[in-house]
C-alpha cells in the first residue's frame, strides 16, 4: 500500500464537487439558491444541450463587491454564516461556502456581477476553470445583479461525464429542480431557456395556485384544496388534491421545510396516512406543502445537497400535518368528476345560461318519467309513497317461485327523494342495479351502491368502536370453521380486538375454531361467520405490522365490505333512498375508490356538442 | 296428440307449472312443459330438476293420445289471452304444436318430449296424511327461521319429522330456532325425518291452500313427494344432518315472563324505530310488573316503551334483534306468550301462551349490545 499523503487542494475540491455537482441540474439548484440568497425579484436560467454544454444563471440581486467577488470561488467562503451558532438558525438556501468552488472546480465558469446599489455601469468579472482563477477585472454591467455562465461540465472529470444522461432527461431534471426552487419563491420571477426556446416564464407575484397551475397543470391546481395552520410552532400552509386527483407516484408530492425542498419520511408518511382510506394504495396524492418551524429546530446540516433535514421535535410535526391533512379533506366536498374529457368547459353564463336551463329541465323530465310497467299507470307519490305494484322487487332472499303471471321486467326503478322547496327535484334511477344515478343542482351524479354503502358502514362502525365495542348477535349453534394452527394463533393472539369487533371465538380441537358470536351487522346482511373469520385472517396476515389504529381501520374495512349492499343487488325505492340519505362528503370507500362520480350540465353540453 | 281442453283448468294448471320452470337455464328443455294426453286425462309436468309438479287436467276431451314438450311461458301467455273461450283445442303434429280456439290459432315450436327429465310419479298411499290447513300453519310458523345464505347447508331447510300421531317442523338460521307441531288424525304409516327446501314449501301453500283437503306424503331417499287431488308435488330434499335442536332448546329457565303478543309486537316495533344498521338491537328490561324496551341509535336518538308483564323470578335485562322477535309474534296465534329466560347471555325460549304451549317453540339468542 503506498504511503499516506495529503491530497492537492485540486482534487479536494474536485471530490467536493462530486458532493454537490452531480449532474446540471445541480448546478442550476446552486446558482438559483445564491440568487435568492442575494435577493432576487427576476431570475432568468438559460442551458443547452441539457446544461451540458452551458448553463447560465442572471439574477437582478444584490450583486458583490470586487473584493467579494475574488473571495467567491475560494471554498468555504461565504457570507451567509459567521459563527458556529449561525450553523444552527439558518435562513438562507446556502450556508456552506462550497458551490462556486466546487462548480468551478469541474467546469468552466465565468461570473459577472454589479452591486445593485452601485451608480456606475461598471461591475466585475471573473474566470475560473479547473484550478485556475483568472484574476478580477472591471466590465461593463448595464443592471445590478450577477449572472454566472457555466460552460463544459465535468471537462476535467471523464467519468462523471459519462454518467451524464441525454440532454432531454438531464433538461428534465432541470426543470423538475426550477419546480422546486420557483414554488416556494411565487414573488420572483424565473425564466428558462432551453436552446434557445423558452420554455418556462413564470411571473412575479403569482399566488401558489397560479405558480403550480403553470408548473403542474391547470386541472390539478384549480382542484387543489388549500390548507393553513399555525399552531404549537408549526406553520403549515399549501395545496393537496382532492383523492380523486390522485396520481401514480409520489413525484407530485413536494415538500419545503423553511422554504428548502426536502425530502423527509416523516412529512411524507403524514401525507400517505391522511389520504389512507381515501385514495386506492398503489395511488398517491399530489401535494405542496409549506412547513415554516424555527431553524434552531431543524438541521439542515445532514446532507450535501440538504434535501434531507432533521426536526428535533418530529413528533409534533408529523401530528400537526396530519391533524391540518385530515382537517382539510374531511371539510372538502371531494367528490369525483366523470372526467370525459379533459379539455376545459367553459362556465360562462350569457346566451349559454337559457340552453343550460333547458337541457336541465329535460333532465329532470327524463327522471320524472316512470319506466312502463305494463300496469296502469299510477301517480308517482312522494317520499315513501309509492304504487306497491311499480317496484315489485324480486329479492333473492325471498322465498317462492316467481309469480305466476310474470310481468314484463324493467331493469330500472325509478325513486323520487326528498325534494327541497325551490330547488330541482332530485331523483334517483338505479341502473344494471350497480349504479345509482341521480340529479344534482349543476348535473347528475353516478354513485357505486356497494362503495357508497361500505363508506357509510364504515364510518358508522367507526363511531360506534370509538365509543365501546359492537353489536354482537351470539349463534344458536356455534358455528365451526376449519383454520391452519398459524391462523387459530393469530387469534387467539388478538381475541381483545376481536372482542371489540363483536366476535367470540374459541378453540374447538385441533384445526377447527368454533364461533359464538358475530357482529350483528354482518348477521343481518346474513354474511356467513366462516367466510367472515377466513377474511379477517387475510386482513390480519397482511397488516401484521400494522400499527393499532390502522389495523383497526383495516377490520372495519373489511366488515363494511362484506356487510355493504353488492353490486348486482337491486335495491327498493326505500332502500335508494335511506342510502343517498345517509351520505357522507367522503368520497370514496375505505379501499380508496371512488363513490360517486359527477357529470356536469356543461360537460353534457359539450358532449352533445351543443356548445 | 289432439285434445279440447277447459280454458279455466289449463289456466290454472300452468299458473303452477310456469312458477316451477327454471327461468334462467342453459337447458331449454327445462323452460318447457310437458303435454301427456292419455286416459282420457291430460297431465302438465314441469320441473327445475330441483322441485318439479304432475298436474292433471280431468277437464278434456282426449281426441289422440300423445305427448308434447312446448315452451310454457308463451303456452301460458296463449291460455291466459284466450281466456275468454270455453276450451281450446290442441294438436300436435311433428314439431308444430296447434293451439286453435274460436277464431284464433297459434303455432308453437314442439321439442322431443323423450328429452323431458323424469318426474316421479306418487305410487301408492304414501307415508301420512295430513289436512292441508294444518301443514300450512306448521309452515308458517317455521319458515320464517330458514337460514337464507348460510354456510352450514342442512338449515336452508325446514326439518319434518313424525313420530306416531305427531307432525313436527323445526327450522333454524343458526341464531335462532322455530319449532311446530301438531297430532294427525291418523298415526303415520312409517315415521320420516326429512329436510324440505324452504323455497319448496311456499310453493305447497300456494298449490295446496289451508283448506280441509287431505294431503298424502311421502318420503323417499332423496325427494318428497306431496299428492293433493289435482296435483302432485316433488323435491329433492336437502341433504345432511339437520342440528341435534333438542340440546340447543333451553330445558331449565330461572325466570318466566308472561305477555300479550299483540301489545309486545307494538312494542318492540316502536322500541326498534330507534335502532342502527350497525346493531340492530332492543333493550329487554324486565321488572317485576313492568317491561321496559329500549333502542338507541347513536346517529338519531333513543326510544323507551313501557307494557306490563307477568314476571316470575328476578328482575334482568337482555337484548334481541327486534326482528327476531317480532318474527315469531306474528305467526304465534295466541293472545299471550310466555318468554323463559335465564340470563342475558343466555338463550331465551319463548312459547305459545293460553296453554298450548308445546304446539310453538322459539329459541331466540341474545345480543350483546356493548
Amino acid at each position: 500500500m503506498p504511503d499516506i499523503h495529503v491530497l492537492s487542494k485540486h482534487l479536494v475540491n474536485k471530490i467536493a464537487a462530486g458532493e454537490v455537482v452531480e449532474r446540471p441540474a445541480s448546478v442550476v439548484k446552486e446558482l438559483v439558491e445564491n440568487a435568492l440568497d442575494a435577493g432576487a425579484s427576476a431570475i432568468d436560467i438559460v442551458v443547452e444541450d441539457g446544461g451540458r454544454r452551458l448553463i447560465s444563471v442572471r439574477d437582478n440581486g444584490s450583486g458583490m463587491s470586487e473584493r467579494d467577488l475574488a473571495l467567491a470561488f475560494a471554498p468555504h467562503a461565504t457570507s451567509k454564516i459567521i459563527e458556529d451558532a449561525d450553523l444552527f438558525n439558518i435562513r438562507t438556501m446556502g450556508f456552506r461556502g462550497e458551490a462556486l468552488a466546487s462548480i468551478s472546480a469541474v467546469s468552466h465558469v465565468q461570473a459577472v456581477t454589479r452591486r445593485r446599489d452601485s451608480a456606475e455601469q461598471v461591475g466585475y468579472e471573473i474566470r475560473a476553470e479547473g484550478e485556475t482563477i483568472s484574476p478580477v477585472r472591471p466590465t461593463p454591467a448595464s443592471t445590478g445583479g450577477t449572472t454566472i455562465t457555466i460552460r463544459d461540465l465535468f471537462f476535467n472529470t471523464p467519468g462523471r461525464r459519462k454518467f451524464m444522461r441525454t440532454a432531454n432527461t438531464e433538461f428534465g431534471h432541470i426543470v423538475a429542480q426550477l419546480v422546486r426552487l420557483s414554488l416556494p419563491n411565487c414573488n420572483v420571477a424565473f425564466s428558462l431557456t432551453h436552446n434557445g426556446k423558452a420554455v418556462h416564464s413564470l411571473g412575479a407575484n403569482q399566488s401558489l395556485r397560479q405558480r403550480a397551475g403553470e408548473l403542474l397543470g391547470e386541472e390539478l391546481s384549480q382542484s387543489f384544496l388549500e390548507l393553513d395552520r399555525d399552531e404549537r410552532g408549526v406553520k403549515i400552509t399549501g395545496l393537496i388534491s382532492p383523492p380523486h386527483q390522485s396520481r401514480t407516484s409520489t413525484r407530485w408530492q413536494y415538500f419545503f421545510v423553511n422554504g428548502r425542498y426536502v425530502r423527509d419520511r416523516t412529512l411524507s408518511h403524514a401525507l400517505r396516512e391522511a389520504y389512507r382510506g381515501l385514495i386506492e394504495p398503489a395511488r398517491a396524492p399530489a401535494a405542496i406543502l409549506f412547513l415554516e418551524v424555527d431553524p434552531s429546530e431543524i438541521d439542515v446540516n445532514v446532507h450535501p445537497t440538504k434535501i434531507e433535514i432533521r426536526f428535533s421535535n418530529g413528533q409534533t410535526i408529523h401530528s400537526q400535518l396530519l391533524a391540518v391533512l385530515r382537517e382539510t379533506l374531511n371539510n372538502a366536498d371531494v367528490t369525483a368528476a366523470l372526467d370525459i374529457d379533459r379539455a376545459e368547459v367553459s362556465d360562462s353564463g350569457g346566451a349559454d345560461a337559457g340552453r343550460r336551463e333547458g337541457l336541465k329541465q329535460a333532465l329532470a323530465d327524463f327522471f320524472k318519467s316512470t319506466p312502463p310497467t305494463g300496469q296502469t299507470e299510477a301517480p308517482v307519490g312522494r317520499m315513501g309513497q309509492y304504487a306497491a305494484g311499480d317496484f315489485r322487487r324480486t329479492p333473492a332472499a325471498s322465498y317462492g317461485y316467481a309469480g305466476t303471471q310474470t310481468l314484463p321486467q324493467t331493469t330500472t326503478q325509478v325513486a323520487e327523494v326528498l325534494p327541497a322547496p325551490d330547488r330541482l327535484p332530485i331523483h334517483a334511477l338505479q341502473v344494471h342495479n350497480s349504479y345509482i344515478v341521480t340529479t344534482t343542482e349543476t348535473g347528475l351524479e353516478i354513485i357505486d351502491q356497494h362503495a357508497l354503502h361500505e363508506r357509510i358502514i364504515f364510518d358508522e362502525l367507526k363511531t360506534r368502536i370509538s365509543s365501546g365495542h359492537l353489536a354482537s348477535q351470539r349463534l344458536l349453534i356455534p358455528e365451526t370453521v376449519e383454520l391452519a394452527q398459524a391462523d387459530k394463533t393469530i387469534l387467539s393472539e388478538r381475541a381483545d380486538m376481536l372482542e371489540r369487533f363483536g366476535l367470540e371465538v374459541t378453540d374447538f380441537g385441533p384445526g377447527s375454531v368454533a364461533v359464538h358470536a358475530l357482529p350483528s351487522l354482518l348477521v343481518e346482511r346474513n354474511v356467513p361467520a366462516a367466510e367472515f373469520v377466513r377474511d379477517l385472517l387475510e386482513t390480519l396476515a397482511e397488516n401484521a405490522s400494522a400499527g393499532g389504529d390502522e389495523l383497526l381501520d383495516k377490520i372495519l374495512a373489511t366488515m363494511a365490505c362484506k356487510a355493504a349492499i353488492k353490486a348486482g343487488e337491486n335495491l327498493t325505492p326505500e332502500e335508494i333512498d335511506s342510502l343517498l340519505a345517509r351520505r357522507t362528503k367522503s368520497a370514496s370507500c375505505p379501499h380508496g375508490r371512488p363513490t360517486t362520480l359527477t357529470l356536469t350540465l356543461a360537460e353534457l353540453e359539450k358532449q352533445f356538442k351543443r356548445t | 296428440m289432439k285434445i279440447i281442453v277447459q280454458t279455466a283448468a289449463l289456466q290454472e294448471a300452468l299458473n303452477l307449472a310456469s312458477g316451477i320452470v327454471a327461468v334462467r337455464t342453459p337447458k331449454p328443455v327445462l323452460q318447457c312443459v310437458k303435454l301427456i294426453a292419455a286416459n282420457n286425462t291430460l297431465t302438465l309436468l314441469a320441473t327445475d330438476l330441483e322441485a318439479g309438479c304432475r298436474y292433471t287436467i280431468p277437464q278434456v276431451e282426449v281426441k289422440t293420445e300423445g305427448e308434447a314438450l312446448i315452451p310454457v311461458q308463451k303456452f301460458a301467455d296463449i291460455v291466459r289471452e284466450s281466456s275468454g273461450e270455453e276450451a281450446l283445442t290442441i294438436s300436435v303434429e311433428g314439431q308444430t304444436c296447434n293451439i286453435t280456439g274460436a277464431g284464433s290459432r297459434f303455432k308453437l315450436l314442439s321439442m322431443d318430449p323423450g328429452e323431458f327429465p323424469v318426474v316421479a310419479e306418487f305410487d301408492g298411499e304414501g307415508d301420512f296424511q295430513v289436512a292441508a290447513g294444518i301443514l300450512s300453519g306448521l309452515i308458517d310458523k317455521t319458515i320464517f327461521a330458514v337460514a337464507r345464505a348460510h354456510s352450514h347447508y342442512a338449515i336452508s331447510g325446514v326439518l319434518w319429522e313424525t313420530s306416531g300421531k305427531k307432525l313436527q317442523l323445526v327450522a333454524t338460521d343458526g341464531h335462532r330456532l322455530a319449532l311446530a307441531k301438531a297430532a294427525l288424525a291418523k298415526a303415520a304409516k312409517a315415521d320420516v325425518s326429512a329436510i324440505v327446501p324452504g323455497k319448496f314449501m311456499n310453493l305447497l301453500q300456494r298449490a295446496t291452500g289451508a283448506g280441509d283437503e287431505t294431503l298424502a306424503v311421502k318420503v323417499t331417499e332423496n325427494q318428497i313427494l306431496v299428492q293433493a287431488a289435482r296435483v302432485v308435488l316433488i323435491c329433492s330434499l336437502v341433504q345432511g344432518n339437520f342440528p341435534k335442536y333438542n340440546d340447543v332448546i333451553p330445558k331449565e329457565a330461572s325466570r318466566k315472563a308472561t305477555v300479550n303478543t299483540e301489545a309486545f309486537l307494538h312494542r318492540i316495533r316502536q322500541a326498534a324505530l330507534l335502532t342502527s344498521e350497525e346493531s340492530k338491537g332492543v333493550r329487554l328490561a324486565f321488572g317485576a310488573e313492568d317491561l321496559t324496551l329500549t333502542g338507541r341509535s347513536p346517529e338519531s336518538g333513543e326510544a323507551e316503551v313501557t307494557m306490563p308483564v307477568k314476571l316470575t323470578g328476578e328482575a334482568m335485562e337482555i337484548a334481541f334483534n327486534p326482528a327476531f322477535l317480532a318474527d315469531a309474534l306474528k305467526v304465534v296465534g295466541t293472545d299471550e306468550v310466555v318468554m323463559e329466560l335465564d340470563a342475558g347471555n343466555k338463550p331465551a325460549l319463548m312459547k305459545a301462551g293460553d296453554g298450548t304451549g308445546g304446539d310453538f317453540l322459539y329459541v331466540v339468542m341474545p345480543v350483546d349490545l356493548g
